[in-house]
Formats: C-alpha cells, sequence, structure tokens
C-alpha cells in the first residue's frame, strides 16, 4: 500500500473552458475532474496519484487546438476535456496524431468513433432518443426546435425532425442563434404564434440560461400555456442555479446523471462538491461525467500498471465502476460508455425531479445503427435487439 | 410517413477486397460498429456478387479484370481504397465508375462518409440511367408517333394538330403511353379498323 508521499505523478491535462459563453459548465467539468483527483490520491489502492495540468481555453476554438498541442508536446497522454462537439472536433486530429487518449467528459450527438476518445458522455440513444420516444407518448408530436449554430443542435434537430416525421409528427419551426448570444424574445414571439406542443431546446451557455429565464417568464406571464413545456438534453443543474428561481420549474430534460439522483455514490459526491467547492456548488451530468472520466483513467492505469496510451486503452474497457448515476462501463465495441438514462422535470429549487428512468444502463449506439425511428413512438424502440439494447423507460412517478 | 435522409446502414452486406492488414481491421471494425455484416468470400470460388450490397477493394492492388460487368457498369456500389494516388490508378478507378473514394491509412472517420457518398451517388446514377433508357426508347418511337399521324390525317380528313390530339386523348384515356397508342393503332390494319379501333379504345 503506497502512501500518498510515496506515489508516482501521473501528469494528465484538464481542459475545461472555464471562463467564456459556456463557462458555468467548464467550471462544473473542473470541479467533478479535480475532486476524482483528489479521491484518487487518497485511494490506497493506487500507487499513483495525477498532476493535472489545467488549461482554460476559455471556449475558443484557436485555444483548444494550441492549448491540446502544448499538453501534448509537454509529454501528457490522457487530457481529460472538451465540452462541446466543436472543440472535440478541433483537437481530435492531434490525438490521432499523437496517439493521446481524449477523455471526452459531455453527451454529444454521436456519429464518431475514434480510437484516441474515450467517450464518457451520454450517446444519443441514451439522451435525445428516450426524450423523444417520452414527449411523442406523453405530450404531442408538433416540435420548435431552437439550438445553437454548431453541430451539436444541427444532429439533434435532424433527429428530432427524423424521428417525428417517422412517427406522423412534424417540427413547425427549425431556428438557430449564434454561441453566447441572448437575443431569444423573437424566438418566445414565435413559440407563442405557432403553438407547437413542447419546444426543443439545444442552446448552450449563456444563451440557454437566456432562453429558460424568457421561457419561464412567459410561462409565468400565461403567454406560452403551461401545457407547451421546454425540453432539452443540455439543461443542467448549473444553468438553473443562474436563473431566477420564479422561472426555473417545469422544464423537462432527457440525461444519464441528476443531482437528485438517490444512489449513496451520488450523495457521497454530491457531499464531497459542496464541502470542496461550497454549499452553492452544484453538480450535473458534465461534472459527473468528469469525475468518471478520472476515476475511469486511474482504474485502467492500475490495470494496465503504465499510463501507455494502448495498453490503457485496452485495460479501460475491463474496468466498472460504481458511479453516482450507478454502475459505469466502457463498451469495447466503440468506446462509448453504458449509461442509465433518465428524464427529470427541474423545479423551482433548481433541481430535477425524476420523471423515468431505465432500469439498467444501456449500451451505447454512437451511429444510432440499432434505432428504429418508426418504433420510438411506440415506446418499444429498444426491445427488439434482444441483449444489443436495454428495455425503454419506465414511469416512476 | 417521410423517409429519413440518410439511410441506416444496418445489415447492408459488404464486400472487402483487401488484405487483411492493419487498415483492413480498422475498417472492418468500424463497418461492423455501423451494423453492416461483412461478407467473407470463399477461396478459389468466385465473388458472390449478388450477395453485396456495397464493396470496398484496395485500387492500389486491384487488376485490370477485378470486377465481372461487360459493359462497366458496376452492379454495387463501389469505394476504391487509395495509399498511392498515382495517376493511372486514379484514371483506372474513374473508370470502373467508383461512387466514392477512402483514403488510407484508414481512420476512424471517413468510412461513415465513404459510404454514404457511395450509396447515394450509386442511387442517383441508377435513377438518371434508368430514365435516359426511358427517354431513348421514347425518342426511337417518335417515328411511330410520326407515321400515325400522317395515318390518321388521311383517314379522317383532318390536319396534323387534330390527329395528334386525337391520338393523345385515346392514349390517355386509355392510360397508355403515347407511343403504344399509335403503335397498335399502325397496327390495325384497313381503314374501317384502325379508326374503329380508335373509337373503341376510347372509354364513354
Amino acid at each position: 500500500m503506497a502512501n500518498l508521499s510515496d506515489k508516482t505523478c501521473v501528469r494528465i491535462g484538464l481542459m475545461c473552458s472555464t471562463t467564456g459563453s459556456y463557462q458555468s459548465i467548464g467550471q462544473g467539468m473542473l470541479c467533478g475532474a479535480l475532486l476524482a483527483i483528489e479521491r484518487v490520491a487518497r485511494d490506497p489502492r493506487f500507487t499513483f496519484c495525477f498532476e493535472p495540468e489545467v488549461v482554460n481555453p476559455g471556449g475558443d476554438l484557436n485555444q483548444y487546438y494550441a492549448q491540446t498541442q502544448a499538453l501534448l508536446d509537454s509529454g501528457i497522454r490522457h487530457v481529460v476535456g472538451c465540452y462541446t462537439s466543436s472543440s472535440r472536433k478541433e483537437v481530435l486530429p492531434l490525438f490521432e496524431r499523437r496517439d493521446g487518449l481524449l477523455w471526452y467528459p459531455s453527451h454529444y450527438e454521436g456519429f464518431e468513433c475514434s480510437d484516441n476518445v474515450i467517450y464518457v458522455g451520454a450517446s444519443p440513444n441514451q439522451h435525445i432518443v428516450p426524450l423523444i420516444s417520452y414527449l411523442m407518448n406523453i405530450v404531442g408530436k408538433r416540435a420548435y426546435c431552437v439550438g445553437s449554430n454548431y453541430v451539436w443542435p444541427w444532429e439533434s434537430n435532424r433527429v428530432m425532425r427524423e424521428i417525428l416525421e417517422a412517427n406522423g409528427g412534424d417540427v413547425v419551426c427549425e431556428r438557430y442563434l449564434p454561441i453566447g448570444s441572448t437575443d431569444v424574445e423573437q424566438i418566445i414571439d414565435e413559440v407563442r404564434r405557432l403553438k407547437p406542443d413542447f419546444v426543443f431546446s439545444s442552446l448552450i451557455g449563456e444563451s440557454g440560461q437566456a432562453f429558460v429565464a424568457a421561457y419561464g417568464k412567459a410561462v409565468n406571464d400565461q403567454r406560452i400555456p403551461g401545457s407547451t413545456p421546454l425540453a432539452s438534453c443540455t439543461l443542467s443543474e448549473e444553468e438553473l442555479k443562474a436563473v431566477d428561481a420564479s422561472v426555473r420549474a417545469g422544464h423537462i430534460c432527457s440525461s444519464v446523471y441528476f443531482q437528485s439522483i438517490g444512489t449513496p455514490a451520488n450523495a457521497e459526491f454530491v457531499r464531497d462538491i459542496k464541502q470542496r467547492y461550497g454549499v452553492e456548488q452544484v453538480t450535473s451530468a458534465d461534472a459527473e461525467a468528469s469525475f468518471i472520466a478520472v476515476l475511469l483513467l486511474a482504474e485502467a492505469i492500475h490495470l494496465a500498471d503504465t499510463d501507455d496510451v494502448q495498453q490503457v486503452r485496452s485495460a479501460a474497457v475491463r474496468c466498472r465502476l460504481n458511479a453516482p448515476q450507478g454502475p459505469v462501463w466502457i463498451d469495447p465495441e466503440n468506446h462509448h460508455c453504458y449509461l442509465t438514462p433518465r428524464l427529470g422535470i427541474s423545479n423551482a429549487s433548481g433541481d430535477f425531479e425524476i420523471l423515468a428512468s431505465a432500469k439498467e444502463p444501456r449500451k451505447p449506439d454512437p451511429y444510432l445503427t440499432w434505432l428504429d425511428m418508426g418504433k420510438v413512438g411506440d415506446g418499444a424502440v429498444m426491445e427488439d435487439h434482444g441483449d444489443r439494447l436495454k428495455p425503454e423507460l419506465r414511469i416512476v412517478r | 410517413m417521410k423517409r429519413p435522409q440518410l439511410p441506416n446502414l444496418r445489415d447492408h452486406r459488404v464486400l472487402i477486397l483487401h488484405k487483411r492488414d492493419h487498415d483492413y481491421q480498422v475498417l472492418s471494425g468500424q463497418l461492423v460498429r455501423l451494423g453492416l455484416k461483412i461478407i467473407e468470400p470463399v477461396e478459389d470460388q468466385a465473388l458472390p456478387w449478388s450477395q453485396v450490397d456495397v464493396c470496398f477493394f484496395d485500387a492500389n492492388q486491384a487488376h485490370k479484370n477485378a470486377f465481372p460487368w461487360p459493359d462497366g457498369e458496376p452492379r454495387v456500389p463501389l469505394i476504391a481504397m487509395f495509399s498511392a494516388e498515382t495517376p493511372e490508378r486514379i484514371h483506372w478507378s474513374l473508370t470502373q465508375r467508383v461512387c466514392a473514394f477512402l483514403v488510407k491509412p484508414v481512420r476512424s472517420s471517413g468510412t461513415f462518409l465513404a459510404l454514404q457518398q457511395a450509396i447515394f451517388e450509386f442511387g442517383s446514377r441508377s435513377r438518371a440511367r434508368a430514365e435516359i433508357t426511358q427517354l431513348q426508347e421514347r425518342v426511337k418511337a417518335r417515328r411511330v408517333v410520326l407515321k400515325a399521324v400522317v395515318k390518321l390525317m388521311k383517314l379522317a380528313n383532318i390536319d396534323d394538330d387534330q390527329a395528334y390530339e386525337q391520338l393523345r386523348e385515346s392514349s390517355m384515356t386509355n392510360q397508355m403511353c403515347m407511343e403504344e397508342m399509335c403503335l397498335r393503332f399502325l397496327q390495325s390494319g384497313c381503314e374501317k379498323s384502325a379508326l374503329s379501333m380508335l373509337r373503341h379504345q376510347r372509354r364513354p
């Protein structure tokens, strides 16, 4: 058993945008990763500890590229970071060329599978598909889509449109705002005029916060009916914290993690985050994914007995973690994670009450290969593939 | 119900004509992730083209008579895998009517793009070819229409516009193409039976 002072240091990169248009998410991710690094240092099973090299690209794609290059140049092999798909795609060629490993701790739109990335966040079958299934069955089939103008919303809205149309629904309108734009009143006006069954938002960062605030106010003012929910795969506790309590409630989110999950591992995670960073600090899906990413990396290095990328990659798929959200492990077929989809509805205190939850972790399907779009509406979407994909969500309240 | 813009590739059957090296491993791994089924050729037996939906081949190794189609028009989408971009190989691949290229070394990205491009391009070409064939047949049949118009002008003592309109009306009423209507009219023998045929073909 190694004492902390005897432990070998393994340098890793933490690349989180703690400033810029999605800084609140970046700060949460950094908190999650640093907490996991402390856990690794304290854990007597590990003969090493992590020495983090923390960089802040500030949401600037050029900085992501330059900082990744600098990290890899300095001999670092493993980096936990990136939030937007644009940033991941910007740095991916560097990781492939230098054979580094990016531990990507965010949900994303799928349609990628690099050997130089471990995808710790949710795949599209683990977030957007359960969300659409729920909305079609409970709310309606006419969607208004609004998103930030980049690849994640473009692709999310394509999936939304194709699934709805395959089930007799439609997208009444699709709008995009520049990343960071808070000019959302025009969107509220259009929603009011078009009267969709629900609004699907893939706005991120400050845009997402501004839209939640404006939407909540429009509902409070009865300009938009309360029966027209705002649905999202991106809304998190960090964003809810940033808006007034009067506009927080009633928004639906699909995510593999909510702060309110009642597992002992999550109670410990939330407690530790608040002890370490203050009671105001909240946990979110991206913070948990960053926490998981560091712990999976530690388990893989422990198993491989080296931080060599090839050996760590091979070992990682044999690791299993009891994460705050529940069991998590990496699918050797595609390097994405088995995760547990959930649906939550926000409340005034800035938490999510869980509406529905998958019974067990669901196999990642980054290319939606095993999805039958026409069956999403009948709730049987995941049941036709035997062992490949796990059963559909069950209603728990 | 509208169809998805891009097809799901699940269960498409793919033939890979490439030596079993690292590129093959990366490519086949990515194809399995996408849900395709890889066809394994049996040694000393002809390639099972009838069971193939899409084919990747090593453009730098493929020989001149690699493909069996006598008219040179592939029956499946072909994707050429390239390492050496030599003009001779590029030209040869283009003359094989490949639908997409995949540059080696094969990476995790690029395969999905090449597959979707090849399937889209192959479908577009097939539709264009079918349309050209149909138009060519109609051009050939114009002579038949002309002869029928002249015959009807003489028999009914009407001008060319009236003759053409009468034939067109008959073809529409009987839900057959103009060329087929004209052919039947020309084959109907004597004056009386020809005019009678036009009348009988017309429905009340």
